[in-house]
C-alpha cells in the first residue's frame, strides 16, 4: 500500500472515532430526555415533545431539554478549553482551573451572594467577572515573566490559593444562609439552566472552538518545544496567550451559570488522546464531545440514580471522573501515556 | 549565506556571547566547536531569533534576519534542537510532516505525505513511521528530528549536536546524510562535541571558547594541539595522515597553573 493510501486510511479511523462519539452524544441526548424524576413514561415524553397543551410539555421543554442542551455545551467548552490549557502550557495536568479560573469564579460568586444578591444572574455575572479577572492577572504576571508555560503555572496555582483563602475567609464570617447558597453553588447544579443562559455559553462556546480548530496544527507544532515551533514560523508566545484567554472564556461561560465543575476538563482530553492521539484536528472535536457525554452521562445519573433526591453534578462528574483518572495513571505505569 | 557580524547575547548583565562573526555558506556544512558552557547553543539559537540578541547583524541571503517573515522564515532556517521529548503522543510520521507546515490545513496534500515517505526512507525511519514518539530512544527521536529538517526543505539547516545520542554507526550514518544535505545545496550549521567527526566531516570550523571565537578556518588549520590546550584543556596529539586524527593524553594540568 501506498504511504498516501495508508495516511488516508490512518486519518479515516479517526474521523470515524469522531462520528462515533457524535453519535454516541446523540444517543445520550434522546436517553437522557426520556429519563426523570417526574415519573413521565415513554409515551407521555412524546406526546409532550410535541403537544403543546400536555403537562409534560413545559417540564420537558423549560426544565429537562435545556437542561440536557446545557450539558453538552459545558461539557464541550470544558473539554476543548482542557484540551487547549494542555497543550498551550504542555502539561497533562492543566485544566483552564491552573489559571484560576474556577477560584476566580467562586470568589465573585460568593461576594454576590455575601452582599445579598439573590438573583442568579447577578451571580452569574460577578461569576463570571471573577474568572476573567482571576484569569487576566494570571495572563498578565505570567506574560511579564517571559510567558513560558511554568511562568503561567506558577501564577496560577498562587492566584488560586489566594482566591481560595478569601473565598474561605467570606464563608468564616458568613451567615448560615449565605454558606448555605454559597455551597449549593459550589456543587456545581444543571438544573436551573434556562435557553438565554444557553444562548449566552453557546455564543462564547463558538468563537473559541472555529478558532481552536483552525489552529489545530499550529497546536501540534507545540506538542515538542517552543523552539522547534518557532523554529517553524510560530508564533509561540501570541499562541499560548490567545489560546489560555479563550479557553477561560469558554470555560468561565459554562461555570458561571452551572458552578465549578470539575474534572471534565483534565480528563476528556485525556480519554480522546488514548483513542485517537494527539492530533489536534481530531482531537479538539473528540474531546469537546466525550466532554458532552461525561457531562450528560453525569447530569442524568445524578437526576435519576437516588430519585427523588437529586445528586449535585460536581459531586456526580467527580464520582465519575476520578476512578477514570486513576485508571489513566495505572495504565501509565503500564507503559501507555496519558 | 548566513552572515554574522558581531553578535552578542546576554541574559540580563551576563554576557553569554561576545563580538561573534562568521559566516555559513551554501552547500557547505560549519562546525561549531568549543567546550561544555561556551555559547553554541545560544549562538545557533540567537542566528534562528529564537533568542533575541542583545547586538550585532544576522544576514540570510542577503536579507537582514528580521525582515524575514514568520510564514517564509521555515523555507529559509530548519532547526534540529538537542534534546526531544513528548509529554503527548505522536506518531512518528506526523512529526515529519510537521516540517511541510505550510502546506497543511485540514487536508493534508499527498505530495507531502509522499514528500515524508521519501525523507524517512532516505534516513532509515521507514519501519518507525507509525510507532510513537514517546516510545522512541534519545537517539531515534534525535534522527526524528533531523528528517522534519530535511522534510522542510529549507536552505539553511541548523543542528544543535545531531549526533550526541547516537552510536557510532548511526554517527556516522547522520553525518554522511547531513553532507550530502550539504552536496545538494544547503547550508549547513551544526555544533558538535565529536572533535574527530567535526575534523573530518566539515568544510569550516569555528571554536568558541568563553563566548568568544577563539578561531575559525578550514580543520585541518585550526585543529591542532595548542587549541586543544588552551580551549579544552587536555593534552593531545593531532595527526592529518589519511584524515585528521586527534588521540588525548590526558588533562593538561600541573601544579604551576595551579
Amino acid at each position: 500500500m501506498t504511504a498516501v493510501l495508508k495516511y488516508r486510511k490512518y486519518e479515516l479511523k479517526r474521523i470515524l472515532i469522531v462520528l462515533l462519539l457524535a453519535f454516541l452524544t446523540v444517543v445520550m441526548v434522546v436517553v437522557s430526555v426520556f429519563m426523570g424524576s417526574s415519573g413521565t413514561g415513554f409515551k407521555e415524553v412524546l406526546t409532550g415533545l410535541t403537544d403543546k397543551g400536555s403537562s409534560d410539555y413545559m417540564i420537558l421543554w423549560e426544565l429537562r431539554i435545556p437542561r440536557i442542551v446545557m450539558a453538552v455545551l459545558v461539557g464541550w467548552g470544558l473539554a476543548l478549553s482542557g484540551v487547549a490549557s494542555q497543550i498551550s502550557l504542555r502539561n497533562p495536568l492543566a485544566s483552564p482551573f491552573t489559571l484560576g479560573v474556577s477560584s476566580g469564579a467562586a470568589f465573585g460568586a460568593v461576594l454576590a451572594i455575601m452582599y445579598g444578591a439573590s438573583v442568579p444572574w447577578i451571580i452569574a455575572a460577578c461569576a463570571f467577572a471573577g474568572a476573567m479577572l482571576t484569569t487576566l492577572a494570571v495572563l498578565a504576571i505570567g506574560r511579564v515573566k517571559g510567558a513560558s508555560p511554568e511562568a503561567f503555572i506558577l501564577s496560577g496555582v498562587a492566584l488560586m490559593f489566594l482566591f481560595s483563602a478569601l473565598t474561605s475567609l467570606m464563608q468564616y464570617t458568613a451567615t448560615l444562609q449565605q454558606v448555605q447558597a454559597v455551597v449549593f453553588w459550589m456543587f456545581g447544579s444543571l438544573a436551573n439552566s434556562t435557553w438565554n443562559q444557553i444562548g449566552i455559553t453557546a455564543a462564547f462556546a463558538v468563537l473559541p472552538s472555529v478558532w481552536f480548530m483552525r489552529r489545530a496544527w499550529d497546536f501540534n507544532m507545540m506538542i515538542e518545544s517552543d523552539e522547534t515551533a518557532r523554529a517553524c514560523g510560530i508564533n509561540t508566545g501570541r499562541l499560548r496567550f490567545t489560546a489560555m484567554m479563550l479557553a477561560a472564556l469558554m470555560c468561565a461561560s459554562s461555570i458561571c451559570f452551572t458552578g465549578v465543575i470539575g474534572f471534565i476538563g483534565l480528563v476528556s482530553p485525556h480519554i480522546s488522546r488514548l483513542l485517537l492521539g494527539s492530533d489536534h484536528r481530531f482531537l479538539f472535536p473528540a474531546s469537546g464531545l466525550v466532554g458532552a457525554i461525561l457531562v450528560i452521562t453525569a447530569d442524568t445519573a445524578g437526576r435519576t440514580l437516588w430519585n427523588p433526591q437529586v445528586i449535585p453534578l460536581g459531586i456526580m462528574t467527580s464520582f465519575i471522573g476520578v476512578p477514570f483518572f486513576l485508571w489513566l495513571i495505572l495504565k501509565k505505569r503500564m507503559g501507555g501515556h496519558i | 549565506m548566513i552572515e554574522v557580524t558581531s553578535l552578542s547575547f546576554s541574559y540580563g548583565k551576563l554576557n553569554i556571547l561576545n563580538n561573534i562573526s562568521f559566516s555559513v555558506p551554501k552547500g557547505q556544512v560549519t562546525a561549531l566547536m568549543g567546550p561544555n558552557g561556551s555559547g553554541k547553543t545560544t549562538l545557533l539559537r540567537s542566528v534562528m531569533n529564537i533568542h533575541k540578541r542583545s547586538g550585532g547583524l544576522v544576514t540570510v541571503n542577503g536579507r537582514p534576519l528580521e525582515s524575514i517573515h514568520r510564514d517564509e522564515f521555515p523555507r529559509v532556517m530548519a532547526y534540529v534542537p538537542q534534546h526531544i521529548s513528548n509529554r503527548f503522543p505522536v506518531k512518528v510520521f506526523d512529526a515529519v510532516l510537521m516540517g511541510r507546515r505550510k502546506n497543511l490545513s485540514w487536508h493534508i496534500p499527498s505530495a507531502d505525505i509522499d514528500a515524508v515517505e521519501a525523507v524517512l526512507d532516505r534516513l532509515g525511519l521507514l519501519e518507525l513511521a507509525m510507532r510513537d514518539m514517546t516510545q522512541l530512544s534519545g537517539g531515534q527521536r534525535q534522527k526524528v528530528a533531523l528528517a522534519r529538517a530535511v522534510a522542510q526543505d529549507a536552505d539553511y539547516i541548523i543542528l544543535d549536536e545531531p549526533t550526541s545520542s547516537l552510536d557510532v554507526r548511526h554517527q556516522i550514518e547522520t553525518m554522511e546524510i547531513i553532507s550530502s544535505l550539504a552536496a545538494e545545496g544547503k547550508g549547513v550549521l551544526m555544533a558538535i562535541h565529536d572533535i574527530q567527526l567535526a575534523a573530518n566531516r566539515s568544510d569550516r570550523a569555528l571554536v568558541l571558547s568563553g563566548g568568544r571565537v577563539y578561531a575559525s578556518g578550514s580543520p585541518a588549520d585550526i585543529l591542532n594541539e595548542e587549541m586543544l590546550r588552551k580551549v579544552y584543556g587536555v593534552e593531545a596529539e593531532v595527526t592529518m595522515a589519511g584524515g585528521i586524527s586527534v588521540g588525548i593524553r590526558g588533562l593538561s594540568f600541573n601544579k604551576e597553573e595551579e
